[in-house]
């Protein structure tokens, strides 16, 4: 076939054309980054932040209580008022999470979940200060409405006005945790999203793998996916959580403490009444001191000892500011 | 025809980039992978899966096939009473779902199957009672799982091979079945009905009766009963101690711990006694090492209390943390005497 001059710059100019659109198409596609850290960068535009929930009460403020008592509500009160009264941690208009553990479908009494009197006496001291929204949440891998119905926190979160958030689908984001293990995971993220201050309020028990679920263990319950994994490391995991998040305020619920067979429990036989709170903003002061309330050294407790080599927090709770207090 | 198929690999290539490949935003599974991970303990990430949720929260009854013959929950409820929910089901792959940060300790006696079903009181909905019915695949995993729960001093009832109360809740081991009965409280009347809840459920579940092991070989003298205790590993919180039967015994005033474990082979068995005997000049005193054609016997001052070990063929026993060495070294030869009798 026979083609004429026109004809060949025509079809020249057509093939340039489209070599130079490719070109420029592929310049403009470019990245000068590898595939690994391309993924990296844009999965962290989709990942959230934790951001701090503590407050600043200036030096010299009482860090952590520990209160003796029968009655939660009075324990609570007197506790918090030691720290310099409950407007010191929630102003008018805060809204509240409260992050109990529901983790199983066990009665209260049977010492495995958070007290729901406790949880109670947590809600209703941020209504006295004001707040405008109490949230009540955690993410039970097993049934949570089961979970809050049994442990009686659905009931008591229902008594004074919180509101339960249950770990729905879409509940979730990924988060950066930042942590030694955990660097950034799916969390039930959507209740810290709406609070502006965060109070955990954790039950002090005996655990199988870590000898001890206290306020830093807590928040494992606020974890997604298939995070059993991550008992291979537990210790390293539970200090990541204390570099996960800075709570408000952290309690400790030793009302009742289940002093073996944790973290399930079910045997009241191995639940111990020792009529306590412990109420602190360093988690890690609170924890060491909560394991004493189960017979133990501190010293011993691995997980507070690599949070604290980390800077998020002290073991050494006596050197505090901390307060003894009888209450009711 | 070439301009449009490079068009078409572009468009492709550009889509395939959009898509998030989870794996590579895994935690830093180095720092976890000390234990390999196995079918029990898959290492993934579910992060692609954030609103998983809805993964995490099986609907009543819609959980993996029952291990155990089905049927076995139904119908428990006693008058008055009625199941909250469907009969959940449980395998070893999930079983961290029902009981998460205790499932390790089953699936190390090598648990098949996790059957689940909650009664509530139709008058009352804060009084209610938990059935988990685990099959533990054998009578000795079991009843193993069943021996280090229990708690010391509570009162033993008859139910199963064995079994006990702690208030309202029941627990015992049948066949290859451990059975907890959970009351929701105290009081006489739910103690009532979570007894007969566990009689009911007893009485479906098939045993053949035959003796397990360790109970046969152990001496049966001056033993404490319900002191048997059987450990598939860290007895005595030794990591080499594997598969091991423990009793108590009284002597006199005292009480003297008494270990037997049948190994695989005598090889296994003379690597757990050098095992042992490493332990002993590590943390003590090797007082005397008595070899004969029969069996090897060594003594040990663990710092103010004494442990004697004796290998026997394939069987690893003694007495641990005994005040007095003659004591320890008459009851672990007492020991090895019955042995040659029942072995």
């Amino acid at each position: 076939m026979r083609m004429d001059r026109r004809e060949f710059l025509k079809r020249a100019a057509g093939a340039g054309l489209a070599i130079a659109g490719s070109a420029l198409g592929a310049a403009w596609l470019y990245d000068p980054r590898g595939g690994a850290e391309y993924f990296r960068s844009e999965e962290n535009k989709k990942t959230a932040s934790l951001k701090s929930y503590r407050v600043d009460r200036g030096k010299g403020a009482v860090e952590m209580t520990v209160v003796r008592g029968k009655d939660p509500e009075k324990m609570m009160r007197a506790g918090i008022q030691a720290m310099g009264g409950i407007g010191s941690f929630v102003q008018k208009g805060d809204v509240v999470l409260i992050k109990p553990n529901v983790a199983f479908d066990r009665a209260p009494a049977l010492g495995a979940t958070t007290s729901p009197d406790v949880l109670k006496a947590v809600a209703l001291l941020c209504k006295k200060a004001g707040a405008r929204k109490i949230i009540v949440a955690d993410n039970p891998i097993n049934q949570p409405e089961g979970c809050f119905f049994k442990s009686g926190i659905q009931q008591a979160a229902a008594d004074v006005g919180a509101e339960v958030m249950l770990p729905k689908p879409g509940a979730f984001s990924l988060v950066k945790i930042g942590g030694e293990i955990l660097k950034t995971w799916s969390m039930f993220h959507r209740p810290l999203e709406h609070a502006t201050k965060v109070i955990g309020v954790a039950p002090c028990k005996d655990h199988n793998l870590c000898s001890a679920s206290m306020t830093m263990k807590n928040w494992y319950g606020l974890l997604g996916g298939r995070r059993n994994q991550f008992h291979q490391q537990i210790h390293t995991v539970i200090a990541d959580f204390a570099q996960m998040i800075r709570p408000t305020l952290v309690v400790l619920d030793a009302t009742r403490v289940l002093m073996q067979n944790g973290p399930t429990g079910g045997r009241l036989s191995d639940v111990q009444e020792a009529d306590t709170l412990v109420i602190g903003t360093d988690m890690v002061a609170v924890d060491a001191f909560g394991y004493t309330l189960l017979g133990r050294d501190p010293e011993k407790l691995e997980y507070i000892h690599k949070a604290e080599a980390r800077g998020l927090g002290s073991t050494k709770w006596k050197e505090q500011n901390w307060r003894e207090v009888l209450a009711g | 025809m070439l301009l449009l198929l490079m068009a078409g690999i572009g468009v492709a290539i550009y889509a395939k980039g959009q898509i998030y490949d989870p794996s590579l935003y895994r935690p830093e599974l180095t720092a976890l992978s000390k234990q390999a991970p196995t079918e029990a303990h898959p290492v993934e990430s579910r992060t692609d899966q954030p609103a998983s949720a809805g993964a995490q929260m099986p609907a009543p009854g819609v959980g993996t096939q029952p291990a155990s013959p089905p049927g076995l929950l139904d119908n428990l409820a006693p008058t008055g009473w009625k199941p909250l929910e469907n009969v959940t089901h449980f395998t070893a792959d999930t079983l961290y779902e029902k009981i998460d940060g205790r499932a390790e300790e089953y699936l190390d006696y090598k648990f098949v199957g996790l059957t689940c079903v909650s009664l509530v009181n139709a008058q009352d909905s804060k009084q209610f009672i938990d059935v988990y019915l685990y099959d533990m695949g054998q009578p000795a995993q079991a009843f193993g799982v069943f021996s280090v729960e229990r708690t010391e001093g509570l009162p033993a009832v008859t139910l199963g091979r064995e079994g006990y109360r702690a208030e309202a809740s029941y627990f015992f081991w049948k066949g290859r079945y451990y059975v907890q009965v959970l009351g929701s409280g105290k009081g006489a009347a739910i103690e009532q009905i979570g007894l007969n809840v566990a009689r009911t459920l007893e009485k479906r579940l098939k045993d053949d009766g035959k003796p397990l092991w360790g109970f046969k070989a152990l001496p049966e003298k001056d033993r404490i009963p319900g002191s048997i205790q059987y450990f598939v590993k860290d007895a005595m919180s030794l990591d080499f101690m594997k598969e091991t039967y423990i009793a108590l015994y009284r002597k006199g005033d005292a009480k003297v711990t008494a270990f037997l474990s049948k190994q695989p082979s005598g090889e296994t068995a003379a690597k757990t006694l050098a095992s042992y005997e490493g332990h002993m000049k590590k943390y003590g005193k090797v007082a005397e090492k008595r070899e004969t054609d029969a069996y090897t016997l060594i003594s040990a001052d663990m710092g103010g209390a004494f442990d004697v070990v004796f290998r026997k063929g394939n069987l690893i026993g003694g007495v641990s943390m005994v005040e007095d060495l003659s004591m320890a070294e008459k009851a672990a030869l007492d020991m090895l005497a019955g042995l040659r009798d029942k072995d």
